[in-house]
């Protein structure tokens, strides 16, 4: 078998009439960290969520582990593909605590399961003493850290980010990329990690301009 | 979403809209029947003065009302002046106080069991003076109580409108040599229109409506036409052509409306207000005195009548009754609002599933509902309705040929036309405040769309939805003209009894179910005022 995560061929994506991105081929291989870097309405967040599944592709293949998702006649869905996304807005849902919003996507799991998941990752990404608060209790670097606990939780091979890092300062972000390149390596998840900044993408293995 | 769940959606929403639809098509279907006598009566001496009063009438209020409206909340919005924060929640009162109760509060105000009357007899023997002294049941009174009653409308969306420009825009005209006035008129006027044409169209849709103040203070207009033409006459047809008339005006408003508002954006540009201390006005004694005196006309004097009727109608009060007609309010209008929120509730969701141009549409239909006038609904639901029944008793041979006439179900269904406009725009527009990507990191987790609906959106909509209800159990409580027609028998409701009592000339008895009523309207009232005022710049 193959150590290819993630395949794009020949993608084509077309957004109301409108041709977003054209014959896209990309190889991502797992475990890596990938940055996508692009001037705004060049398409990157398009990819992004034809990778995830949101929206259909006009025309190529998308694999994840060699698998076709996405022939642009037939789509996997979106709960199937073992993705997780962190959106630029983050998404927290602001009627439930941090806790809550790890534990999300963990509903199959037993309520002892998604304890035990969720205090680990609150641990490795600091958040323990703010579990119980809501998100608009919390300060921004905090929120993009439970954002990226509830991506990871439900152990995703594949994690997608939407530029989660726009609106943090520069210490910030540095403090908060480094724990999460930990976190990916630990827990052995391929990235892709959108962004209009060099310092972001420069944190990345791999860096693609779109 | 499946294709089948899509169907199911699809004609779920077109049921709703037939619904909506019927009574407005059948209405101008209808106005090609042949001419009744009645209608060439009504043509010959009666239908001048329909369009005639209405006009009137509209054109006085509004202009009084966007007058008084923009005025007080430029006033309160600009300037500092004692009271300034209590009068700005004081002038909103108002509208706690249903249109037609205020109508008969004035009325009764110098009759002999008025407290004006009284208070002047007992001091200084004028009874018989004040007792001549005014004749409000006229085309003057209904403009005098209208705009008392529905200026708060525009007030209240101009105050967010003020508020959220900068006053550097009106220090630039202070600048520029403007004088108050001109600064008014050249700046804050053409900055609030949108917010002053909104409440304004409002204030006309009302006013159009208005059937209990108009029949109580005896002027024919459209609203009253049609009711006497059904309901006294016995003539359907001349009932429809006059609610063709009437709903073609209220159309024309909301394509006006919409039209004025066009593609222009009024909102601050840079979105940035520059915070100052409010101007102290070399007048501000008469300020005092201009929103002491509005806020003393529009509500106060009213508690002060309502409570004197209170003291001498008290020992005949009947508790019982008064509880009966509570408990009857009170159900139909919480029914009433859960069915309306379920109902938008799923309307908004299925279209902010499916996204596509039927729901869309379905939703702009149902927004449409509260322009249609109570009386004019009635008419074209209980028409359809006592159709299908002869026709359905006619093929079964089944004698009862009420089946849905005089029943809650008929009621329901005219309040869910009616009354849907204010649920689906506040639910609606909560759902798009809702980030999409709520939807798709909950469909990524595997969530189905209905667990998504509840695990997500109903939590986040829940302080909406309690707005929604509460609204709509108001709106629906205090409602006169659909209830009275649509009611099923022996059912009785704070409004129909208090326009029972008036029309039987026994104001002083309106004291107890009248402070009831106004009691509950304050509710809403408070929860508006409290989320719009905190806006406005202190």
């Amino acid at each position: 078998m193959s150590d290819t995560k993630l395949k794009l061929e020949k993608v084509n994506i077309t957004l109301d009439s409108k041709v977003v991105l054209n014959n896209v081929n990309l190889e991502v291989i797992d475990g890596d960290i990938v940055s996508l870097m692009g001037s705004s309405a060049s398409g990157k967040t398009s990819l992004i969520r034809s990778i995830a599944g949101f929206h259909n592709i006009t025309s190529g293949y998308i694999y994840i582990d060699e698998k076709i998702v996405d022939d642009s006649k037939k789509r996997e869905d979106v709960s199937k593909r073992n993705v997780g996304v962190i959106f630029q807005d983050l998404a927290l849902f602001p009627h439930l605590t941090v806790r809550e919003n790890i534990c999300f996507g963990l509903n199959t799991l037993s309520k002892k399961q998604q304890f035990d998941r969720a205090e680990k990752l609150e641990e490795i990404l600091n958040i323990v003493d703010i579990k119980h608060r809501y998100p608009d209790q919390i300060s921004g670097g905090q929120q993009q850290r439970v954002a990226i606990a509830r991506a990871i939780a439900p152990g995703p091979k594949l994690l997608l980010l939407d530029e989660p890092f726009s609106a943090l300062d520069y210490e910030l972000k540095d403090g908060l990329m480094n724990d999460i390149k930990k976190l990916i390596k630990s827990e052995k998840i391929t990235a892709i990690l959108i962004t209009h900044s060099a310092e972001e993408a420069f944190k990345c293995q791999i860096k693609l301009r779109l | 979403m499946s294709n089948k769940t899509d169907t199911l959606n699809n004609s779920l929403t077109l049921i709703f809209v037939f619904i909506f639809l019927v009574p407005v098509v059948f209405i101008f279907l209808n106005i090609f029947s042949e001419s009744s006598e009645v209608w060439l009566h009504i043509q010959t001496y009666l239908l001048q003065d329909y369009v005639m009063n209405s006009l009137i009438i509209v054109i006085f209020v509004a202009a009084f009302t966007v007058i008084i409206g923009t005025s007080l909340a430029w006033i309160v919005s600009m300037y500092e002046f004692p009271g300034v924060n209590i009068f700005k929640w004081l002038l909103i009162l108002p509208m706690a106080i249903p249109t037609y109760v205020n109508g008969y509060i004035y009325s009764g105000l110098n009759e002999t069991s008025g407290l004006l009357f009284n208070v002047m007899d007992y001091y200084f023997g004028l009874g018989p003076y004040v007792y001549n002294l005014y004749d409000i049941q006229n085309i003057y009174g209904v403009i005098f109580i209208m705009t008392i009653s529905l200026y708060p409308y525009v007030y209240l969306l101009c105050l967010p409108a003020f508020a959220n420009h900068s006053y550097s825009v009106f220090e630039v005209g202070k600048s520029l040599g403007l004088n108050t006035y001109q600064r008014l008129t050249k700046i804050a006027l053409p900055i609030v229109r949108p917010a002053v044409v909104a409440g304004v169209s409002f204030v006309i849709m009302e006013t159009l409506a208005e059937y209990a103040t108009m029949e109580y203070f005896g002027v024919p207009t459209f609203a009253t036409g049609i009711f006497r033409a059904w309901f006294v006459l016995g003539d359907e047809v001349s009932s429809f052509r006059l609610s063709s008339i009437l709903l073609t005006l209220v159309f024309f408003l909301i394509y006006f409306e919409e039209m004025s508002r066009g593609k222009r954006k009024f909102d601050n540009p840079t979105n940035k207000i520059y915070e100052r201390k409010k101007e102290v006005p070399k007048n501000k004694t008469q300020l005092v005195i201009l929103c002491s005196l509005i806020v003393f006309f529009g509500s106060i004097l009213q508690f002060f009548q309502i409570f004197y009727w209170i003291s001498y109608s008290l020992e005949r009060l009947n508790i019982l009754f008064i509880f009966e007609l509570i408990t009857s309010s009170a159900s139909i209008a919480l029914i009433g609002a859960i069915v309306i929120v379920l109902f938008t509730l799923n309307i908004a969701f299925i279209s902010r599933v499916t996204k596509n141009i039927f729901t869309r549409l379905s939703i702009k239909i149902f927004s449409l509902g509260y322009a249609i006038p109570g009386v004019v609904l009635a008419v074209g639901i209980i028409t359809p309705t006592s159709y299908m029944e002869k026709a359905i008793s006619s093929v079964l041979d089944y004698p009862p040929e009420n089946l849905l006439s005089g029943t809650f179900f008929l009621l329901l269904i005219a309040y869910l036309v009616r009354f849907s406009t204010i649920s689906i725009k506040t639910i609606d527009s909560g759902f798009n405040k809702i980030s999409s990507s709520y939807d798709l990191l909950a469909s990524s987790f595997g969530y189905s769309k209905l667990q998504a609906l509840i695990r997500v959106h109903l939590p986040i909509l829940l302080p909406t939805i309690s707005s929604a209800t509460i609204l709509l159990f108001v709106d629906i409580v205090k409602e006169l003209p659909m209830t009275l027609i649509l009611r099923p028998f022996n059912f009785n409701t704070l409004p129909v009894h208090l326009y029972e009592l008036a029309e039987a000339e026994n104001l002083s008895s309106i004291g107890v179910p009248g402070l009831i009523l106004i009691i509950i309207c304050l509710i809403p009232v408070i929860i508006l005022s409290k989320g719009i005022i905190k806006n406005v710049r202190h």
